[in-house]
């Protein structure tokens, strides 16, 4: 029994190792680019660190052949777009997931599978037809078409998410409190959405990092006056290494954030939660 | 599909009407006539007319990278399904101090956008990037001839590192629903763990498990941030990558939407299965209830 | 449970309420911004443009004009990112509106052709003052296309073949020459084929150049021949061949990461790039250049304004602005490593030695005359692209 319990945690000792490793390790690139101001081969790790770009990055020193774009802005402008995005999706996403898990629908099959479209089919030619459309509607280049577009991208997640986790949920319970005289919109509050939180919660934290990393449809629409951040990667991803790893970073941090935010709502009160 | 013998309380009009109407509304207005336009636009030639020559010309010269990002999608999908049930069933059983720094560990790479992953691999993958770098340090690789991996397998890794978190964070929470009393009395009646994962777990979440897979699919191809930096303008490449060469050298719609319609189809039968278990699914919930 | 939920709402309402005063408000910061007038500047290429129009030149171009602001936007490198450029102004041009939200853009080559199809441009070069100091042919044609008057080069660049001088002793002085190097050192060379960047493209083109003999006819007079195009099966078959023996990698950066990784000792790259990159610590700098023979192209990019821009005048200003001999000489030759827009002999003098020394010290002017070369006419260039993918695979 003994020798049993240590096997177990050795393994579970490795297998953290391993996650560890296979995680951080290709993330170590984009950590140290962020603060490499030269690196050519061939030196393992760069001639010379500093927080040059991070400086320019954040606005605090001019750049010269670096284009240090506005991101601080952009980072507030992404952030609010998401947070927006979050709510109105779910409250589109919420209802339509529970039907289409507790009604039997004609052509259910066909509805959920048009909330797989977007994925489904490569963005680039559908954003193009999409800029004419909204130029047409004088949506192009407003934040209020962004944000349309973002739903649209995060609804994928939110009905079919959301779909799965009331399906996951045994009929009876919602049908015993029913049984018992509550009202069908009580019974919903009362017992069905607490136990559909964790899943409901997973896809809201999805549709926000959706929002958040959103860029083709963003940018088709956007320009030339809407600015988020992916964009700013996207201007210098590719070209400079060091750049696109410091906005790399910094996309990170709302993330984690609503996550942890999440989690906090989420506590003891459910059981298991989403992690 | 519709219901002869009567079953209770099947068709209440208008619920599930109203609880639909803004998401399916929103989706035919916003996505409906572009996604057509695109796909007309498919079937127009160069001059205007109504015929298959854009489909003709994909063929010729696409062929080879469909069936690549057929095959790059099945086998990261495949292998981020297994890798995501293995860890998630772990994560339900163990409640040792490890699961739990491993239950937060796990969730990073889903908050690093495609973009941000697609210029890491990039770094990393590379010929004299971290990985070989690091691998020719332990001897386990000589630097001269390093790991080539800006191919199938590098691509595979980088969308397989970027979907496991999302996937497990999925199945894993299936499986948080499933009440420990179902595998205690599995476990009371003799069952080993093996018999609990797939006579117990997979079963129970199997919905959970079926949408993960499907969003990692139809995520997978349509990323063209990961394919464009890793492989770019090598051959076999992604659809993706061939649309924005397409769009941006030529301006060829034509050719750009037919090889949208091959992407569409490629997750159309895939998904195909899923939604008609599901139905079937509901249907047979539906009896039992009676 | 109950606190649970109405805490969670109470926060999601708040969160949106938030965000939607933020919105109203970011409306009226631009309508208090209207007071000036803003100029929409929009430019592919790759970041340094945006670097320069915001940290460069749209400061110094405020301080000449105190009431004009400029806004720089940025596309994407490539020919990405002036599709997209083409897109906008095509979807304004369709929406039938009476003013356009871009004022001024600076595109490549490519999006002449796309453009002028569509009459989406106002020809304004030659009301502005800079226009004599323009003499090369590039301002008159664009891959075939006439677009005299309708644009103004920015500035212009050349595609070249880098290469590490540790391991490079003698460099290949022509393609021939290269050819012969590639079969003694395989896998030491490296492009990016036809597809994820132009350098690569180059380097195809110039490939055809060579082979087929036929620049002036490809490039200059044409005419567009169907039997031209079944003539480079050979020169394609060769090449198939020599892919063999290179390195591919991702695009332009690619090819720059490679041979700055050590993976690679030679390939193609964009002249201004190169040196932006040894700048940045990229790239070590005892890395050199060589124009092989019988040459590899380079295009301009073209300051482009839209039919109905919103404010014509002040973009004219600012395209006056940027090819004025000053602005040339200071910004373009020696901040960012381009050879200039407008003729070099106006900017003699104003261009500082070591500068000077610099750009021109791998590739002289001599280099350049003769084999600096224009990409072909549009149809024999997108036939290039296509026989590529045909029959190179």
């Amino acid at each position: 029994m003994f020798s049993k319990k240590m096997l177990i945690v050795s393994l579970e000792i490795i297998l953290l190792v391993v996650v560890f490793l296979l995680i951080i390790w290709p993330m170590m690139s984009l950590f140290i680019w962020s603060i490499a101001e030269t690196w050519y081969w061939p030196n393992t790790l760069p001639q010379k660190i500093g927080f040059e770009y991070w400086k320019q990055a954040l606005g605090l020193q001019k750049s010269l052949a670096i284009g240090a774009v506005s991101i601080v802005p952009a980072f507030f402008l992404s952030l609010m777009i998401a947070m927006i995005v979050v709510v109105i999706s779910m409250l589109i996403a919420i209802p339509a997931g529970y039907a289409l898990a507790k009604y039997r629908i004609p052509f259910g099959g066909f509805i959920l599978f048009l909330f797989l479209m977007p994925n489904a089919f490569p963005q680039q030619p559908v954003f193009v037809n999409l800029l004419h459309i909204f130029t047409k509607l004088g949506l192009a280049g407003t934040v209020q078409g962004v944000i349309l577009v973002h739903i649209l991208v995060g609804l994928v997640f939110g009905v079919w998410i959301t779909n799965a986790t009331f399906k996951s949920i045994p009929p009876h319970m919602e049908e015993a409190a029913r049984s018992v005289g509550a009202g069908k919109l009580r019974a919903f509050f009362r017992i069905t959405l607490p136990l559909a939180a964790p899943g409901l919660l997973a896809s809201a934290v999805f549709v926000f990092i959706t929002s958040l990393d959103e860029f083709t449809g963003t940018f088709f629409v956007g320009l030339p006056f809407v600015n988020t951040l992916p964009m700013t990667l996207y201007s210098s991803s590719g070209y400079n290494m060091q750049f696109a790893s410091v906005i790399a970073i910094i996309l990170l941090i709302p993330s984690i954030l609503f996550m942890a935010l999440i989690q906090g709502v989420l506590k003891a009160e459910y059981v298991g939660g989403m992690g | 599909m519709e219901a002869k013998n009567s079953v209770r309380r099947e068709f209440i009009f208008p619920p599930y009407l109203l609880l639909l109407f803004p998401a399916v509304v929103f989706m035919l207005l916003m996505y409906a006539y572009p996604f057509i336009a695109s796909f007309t636009r498919s079937l127009i030639d160069a001059e205007g007319n109504f015929s298959f020559a854009n489909y003709a010309k994909t063929w010729e010269l696409y062929l080879k990278d469909i069936l690549f990002t057929f095959a790059v999608t099945v086998f990261s999908t495949a292998a981020t399904g297994v890798m995501a049930v293995l860890l998630a069933v772990y994560l339900r059983f163990s409640q040792s101090f490890i699961s739990k720094i491993l239950s937060g560990l796990y969730k990073v790479p889903i908050f690093i956008p495609f973009v941000v992953v697609a210029q890491m691999m990039n770094s990393f993958l590379a010929p004299h990037g971290l990985l070989n770098i690091a691998l020719a340090k332990f001897g386990l690789i000589n630097i001269d001839q390093p790991l080539q991996l800006f191919n199938f397998t590098g691509l595979s890794f980088g969308f397989i590192w970027k979907m496991i978190p999302f996937s497990v964070l999925i199945i894993h929470g299936g499986f948080q629903m499933i009440d420990d009393s179902y595998i205690e009395a599995a476990r009371t009646a003799g069952a080993r763990l093996f018999k609990v994962i797939t006579k117990i777990l997979i079963p129970m979440s199997k919905s959970s498990i079926m949408v993960a897979l499907v969003l990692v699919y139809s995520q997978i191809v349509g990323t063209f941030t990961l394919p464009y930096m890793l492989i770019g303008g090598k051959s076999p490449t992604t659809i993706t990558v061939d649309i924005a060469h397409r769009v941006n050298y030529f301006r060829d719609f034509g050719v750009a939407n037919t090889l949208g319609v091959f992407s569409y189809f490629l997750v159309l039968f895939t998904a195909i299965y899923y939604l008609r278990s599901s139905v079937r699914k509901m249907a047979e919930d539906k009896l039992v209830q009676e | 449970m109950q606190k649970r939920n109405r805490f969670t709402i109470l926060l999601l309402v708040s969160i949106l309420v938030t965000g939607l005063v933020l919105v109203g408000g970011k409306k009226d910061e631009a309508a208090a911004q209207e007071a000036k007038v803003r100029l929409v500047y929009m430019t592919a290429g790759d970041v340094n443009m945006l670097a320069l129009g915001q940290n460069v030149v749209g400061p110094e171009f405020s301080k000449k004009y105190p009431n004009i602001s400029l806004m720089t936007i940025h596309t994407g490198p490539g020919n990405a990112g002036s599709q997209i450029i083409f897109e906008k102004l095509l979807a304004e041009s369709e929406s039938k509106k009476d003013v356009w939200d871009v004022d001024v853009a600076m595109v490549h080559q490519i999006f002449m052709k796309w453009a002028m199809e569509k009459d989406l441009l106002m020809p304004y070069a030659k009301d502005i003052d800079t226009w004599k100091y323009v003499a090369s042919p590039f301002a008159k044609s664009s891959l075939g296309v006439n677009v005299e008057g309708y644009v103004m080069p920015m500035f212009h660049s050349q595609t070249a073949l880098a290469y590490n001088p540790e391991f490079v002793k003698d460099p290949p002085q022509s393609y021939e020459d290269l050819v012969k190097w590639v079969d003694k050192n395989p896998g030491k060379f490296g492009y990016n084929g036809i597809k994820g960047g132009m350098s690569g493209v180059s380097f195809t083109v110039g490939w055809i150049y060579w082979k087929s003999g036929k620049y002036e006819k490809y490039a200059v007079t044409g005419p567009f021949e169907e039997s031209e195009v079944a003539s480079w099966k050979s020169a394609f078959e060769d090449l198939a061949k020599f892919n063999k023996k290179v390195t591919f990698t991702g695009g332009n950066v690619g090819t720059l990461d490679a041979l700055n990784r050590g993976e690679i000792w030679m390939g193609p790259v964009w002249v201004d790039m190169f040196f932006t990159f040894m700048n940045e610590g990229k790239l070590n700098p005892k890395t050199k250049m060589v124009l092989p023979e019988p040459g590899m192209p380079g295009q301009p990019m073209y300051f482009v304004i839209p039919k109905k821009a919103a404010h014509p005048e002040e973009a004219k200003k600012f395209v006056e602005f940027m090819t004025s001999p000053a602005i040339q000489a200071k910004d373009i030759v020696e901040r960012f490593n381009w050879y200039p827009g407008i003729d070099g002999s106006y900017l003699k003098g104003s261009i500082p030695q070591d500068t000077y020394a610099k750009i021109y010290g791998d590739v002289t002017p001599e280099d350049l005359s003769k084999k600096g070369r224009a990409f072909p006419l549009a149809d024999y260039f997108n036939a290039i692209l296509e026989s590529y993918e045909k029959w190179v695979k």
